[in-house]
């Protein structure tokens, strides 16, 4: 059912009025040459190279490998209380069975994590950025909560530039929210000084996995 | 905080704190540079921003089309708009929906536009506490200041300064250092985003094919304000809209780029309705609020094209008159170049008329502006407004006139130059006036002297057949 | 070769050596010069400060007195931003005012401009020897949109050499903006503060300024805060190092 509108109408026809009778300018044509920054090597090492100028750390794994190399991420944050997302649980199962770690956590549980295990729906070569769209099993909270975040990104769901990450899904099939994360949460606001870790992750691990 | 009441007494002001002005000078001449080497980190900026000017008028051109197609998407997803044809509108409809959901308490994450409609006090008139989550907007309302940059809202803030404030407002131990400062924040944060019921948040672009908002930011405030409370309010000037998710693309790749010399800031977020079935997180309810406040008017008129604007502060960082007097001077919601035209157009200011005119008209902001806006004409249109109202100071256009009426003929151009030489060569010591007569006399009361005129203009020399 | 000479009103009335300075060295790449007495002003003060009906009968009457020469060369890259950028909209597409304003702002060059573009001269070797050890210089903001700072600064660096030492924010805006400067005289002054900040740093003993506003406001800096740094116009400059006399100016 449609939602209804509320408020004066009188905007509309303002806006009308405004915009009438006025030369249209045609739709711009959208030249990608000038849209699209070129990318003249695989878009791994482009990836990793700009994840990691943004203040990620990024790591290559198979598969096989995977969970070797997020218990190794693991110890060093001295295993503290986990998160790992449904979604990415039911395509790895051997997650579920970390130590410390939920799948489902209660509100308390939520804000005590100190580490997510996530996974990405893309990633973006020319900008080192994760795509990650909402859904069920892929809750918001768990990328944004705990300090540090481990990202499991497919290899081959990246791809060359944002114009690309923005045509992946037609206008009327988009997911409830799709975040583009590009680096630790930071500011500096305060004394022109930057500071990472403010209200979201400080530390965002990829592991990028070759051979999904 | 107490403005006052004019722009020369406010710009007095700010020109008297030699800290702000380094602060200013070092802030924006950094942003700058910045902004700079990232625009040449793209194929053709040049024909990028024209294509994003094209993209924005286009948008302007047919808002009616775009306005609607936007809204039929939003109801489509099952979001609740409201129409606010004025400041008031907004506020109340924010209001309404806090009743609505019988919310107490409201976490923020920053809005120029808000700024611009003082919901912050319409909350707290309605008995709803609102907490800005956005560190520098949040340290500002703990000392109940106001933002002085639109990206950088406490730029005018140094690290003692804000440590001054933690310990004063939240009964912490003073300590100027940043992390401990964020460390704070965050934790006091986490305990308002887990109670709120309501996140307020503005929009940086909607685009009207699929009734998405994007919003862009760097803290990971806007994530949080949009997946923990149950309503989620996003307020935006209709001038917002944007057609298509590939014209965001190219704004995007804009915008970062133009405002703090990122690629993408670190929170790109695309929010298209409230939380689906089978969602954990993500506010059930969602309403957009669609706001005039005057917009209509602009694009009614002869300065449509500030309504381009996709508030990334570029020419605030280039523009040497902001990096003298820094954001507050302006005495309004919106700084800078930018600002010179959107407070007398939009939100208003004490004595905004006086802020065209306070410009050497130099074009540093039309050359960092992202989409184009020529902000020199846009001034001297704006001057020209006032002439033709009889508004703004009166003495200026009237010598100018006269002073253009002696230039129309040689001979009283002539008779002009005598005149004033014989005016000012008495005064001169060495062939220099330390302090010149009205109308000049300002030049002279900054730290400049006035070269005299030489006994002979060039014209002279060349009638005597010297040259 | 001949080109007809826009003086500006200010260097007329405050500069008449950087006009006697041009002249000479016009003639001296083989240019004859005819200044037309009958001008007065561009009209950018009024254009500026909204009032372009105004500045119109003055743009239409520069178009009429020179509407015979060749070319026409002046000091000023504002006056000349006026008549390019601006004389065109304030009169009728159509109109014989038009046509004259149109034929003006196609022929209208700065000084240096006129130098490299019609005169052909190699810059390099238009300053054999200079009078100062370190020269920097300063880019008129009113230069934006005629002259881009690229291809100016290139200038400069062709003709200066290895002496030039670049300006930190050589194309910030020094504070004079016509009548802002006796306007808002804090605000002027504070960037005027930040450009002679930036001239001490590049230790220059010579700088060159091509716009009489800016140079009457930098100059004024410089004596008020008895700076020595001595402030010419690249006319001077290029006149005095190639040993052009020039009249005695009283």
């Amino acid at each position: 059912m449609a939602h209804p509108i509320h408020g004066n109408r009188r905007l509309l026809d303002r806006v009308a009025e405004a915009t009438n009778q006025r030369n249209m300018a045609p739709s711009p044509a959208h030249d990608e040459n000038i849209i699209r920054t070129p990318i003249d090597e695989p878009l791994i090492d482009r990836f990793a190279a700009e994840a990691q100028a943004v203040g990620m750390s990024v790591s290559r794994t198979t598969e096989a490998s995977l969970i070797d190399a997020i218990q190794s991420l693991r110890r060093t944050i001295n295993d503290e209380l986990t998160l790992v997302e449904p979604a990415l649980a039911a395509h790895r199962p051997e997650l579920k069975t970390l130590p410390r770690s939920l799948t489902h956590p209660d509100q308390d549980q939520l804000y005590a994590a100190e580490l997510g295990i996530v996974g990405a729906s893309a990633g973006i070569a020319e900008t080192g950025t994760i795509v990650r769209d909402a859904g069920p099993g892929r809750p918001r909270s768990f990328a944004l909560l705990p300090m540090t975040i481990i990202v499991v990104l497919d290899a081959s769901t990246l791809l060359p530039d944002l114009y690309d990450a923005l045509a992946r899904h037609r206008p009327n099939q988009l997911p409830s929210e799709t975040v583009l994360i590009t680096g630790p949460s930071k500011s500096s606001d305060i004394g022109m000084k930057l500071v990472t870790g403010v209200h979201g992750p400080g530390v965002v691990h990829i592991l990028i996995v070759q051979d999904a | 905080m107490t403005v006052l009441p004019t722009f020369r007494q406010r710009a007095a002001e700010a020109l008297a704190d030699q800290r702000l002005r380094l602060a200013i000078l070092d802030a924006t001449t950094q942003r700058d540079a910045k902004r700079r080497a990232a625009w040449r980190d793209l194929p053709d900026v040049q024909a990028l921003r024209l294509l994003a000017r094209q993209i924005k008028d286009h948008t302007l051109d047919n808002l009616d089309h775009y306005l609607n197609q936007f809204i039929d998407n939003l109801r489509r997803l099952g979001v609740e708009i409201h129409l606010a044809s004025s400041a008031d509108d907004a506020n109340a409809a924010v209001v309404a929906i806090a009743r609505q959901f019988h919310c107490t308490d409201a976490v923020k994450a920053k809005s120029m536009l808000t700024e611009e409609t003082h919901l912050n006090r319409a909350l707290l008139d309605a008995g709803i506490n609102v907490v800005e989550t956005d560190l520098g907007e949040f340290l500002l309302q703990l000392d109940d200041d106001r933002p002085s940059h639109l990206t950088c809202p406490a730029v005018h803030k140094d690290l003692d300064a804000c440590a001054e404030t933690f310990a004063r407002k939240l009964d912490v131990p003073f300590v100027a250092d940043p992390h401990a400062l964020v460390a704070i924040a965050r934790k006091t944060m986490r305990d308002k985003f887990r109670s709120a019921t309501l996140a307020i948040t503005g929009v940086n672009c909607a685009v009207a094919e699929s009734g998405t908002i994007v919003l862009v930011m760097n803290e990971g405030n806007g994530r949080f304000c949009t997946l923990a409370p149950r309503v989620h309010v996003a307020m935006m000037g209709l001038e917002k809209i944007v057609p298509s998710l590939a014209d965001a693309a190219v704004m995007l790749k804009l915008l970062g780029r133009s405002a703090t010399a990122q690629r993408l800031t670190v929170d790109t977020h695309f929010i298209t309705g409230p939380r689906r079935d089978g969602e954990l997180d993500g506010a059930s309810h969602m309403h957009v609020v669609i706001v005039d406040a005057g917009r209509s008017d602009i694009l009614a008129g002869t300065h449509r094209h500030v309504l381009r604007c996709i508030r990334c502060a570029a020419c605030l960082n280039i523009c040497p008159v902001y990096r003298s007097v820094g954001g507050h001077a302006y005495g309004g919601v919106y700084p800078g170049p930018i600002g010179k035209l959107l407070t007398p157009l939009l939100a208003g200011a004490p004595d905004a008329e006086t802020l065209p005119h306070a410009s050497t008209l130099c074009g540093a902001c039309y050359e960092a502006c992202p989409v184009m806006i020529d902000i020199p004409q846009l001034l001297i249109e704006m001057r020209r407004d006032q002439a033709a109202r009889r508004r703004g100071p009166r003495w200026k256009p009237r010598l100018i006139r006269w002073a253009m009426w002696l230039a129309r003929s040689p001979r009283r151009f002539v008779l002009t130059q005598r005149i004033v030489r014989r005016l000012l060569r008495p005064r001169s010591a060495d062939e220099w006036i330390s302090r010149a007569p009205p109308p000049l006399a300002g030049w002279t009361r900054a730290q400049r002297d006035l070269p005299a005129p030489p006994p002979k203009s060039f014209r002279q020399l060349w009638k005597e057949g010297r040259i | 070769m001949q080109a007809g000479l826009f003086i500006t009103c200010l260097t007329d009335t405050f500069y008449p050596r950087v006009g006697a300075a041009m002249v000479a060295v016009l003639r001296h790449f083989g240019c004859e010069v005819r200044f037309p007495s009958q001008q007065t002003c561009c009209g950018q003060p009024a254009y500026n400060n909204g009032l372009p009906t105004d500045a119109a009968p003055l743009v239409e009457k520069l178009a009429r007195i020179f509407q015979h020469d060749r070319y026409v060369v002046s000091p000023s890259a504002s006056c000349n931003a006026m008549i390019k950028l601006h004389g065109a909209e304030l009169f009728d597409p159509g109109s014989e005012s038009r046509r004259l304003v149109d034929i003006l702002a196609d022929k209208l060059h700065d000084f240096t401009g006129f130098l490299t573009d019609v005169l052909d001269v190699d810059l390099t070797r238009c300053a054999p020897a200079l009078p100062a050890q370190r020269v920097t210089w300063h880019y008129s903001c009113h230069c934006r949109g005629i002259i881009p700072f690229e291809t100016a600064f290139e200038r400069i660096r062709r003709l200066i050499g290895s002496r030039f030492v670049p300006l930190p924010r050589a194309d910030q805006c020094c504070g004079f903006g016509g009548a802002f400067a006796a306007e808002f005289e804090q605000i002027s002054d504070a960037m005027l503060e930040d450009k002679l900040s930036c001239l001490r740093q590049t230790g220059a003993d010579l700088l060159i300024c091509d716009e009489a506003g800016c140079r009457m406001n930098i100059e004024g800096g410089l004596h008020r805060r008895k700076h020595p740094l001595t402030v010419v116009h690249t006319a001077e400059l290029i006149a005095e190092a190639l040993g052009l006399p020039l009249p005695e100016i009283p």
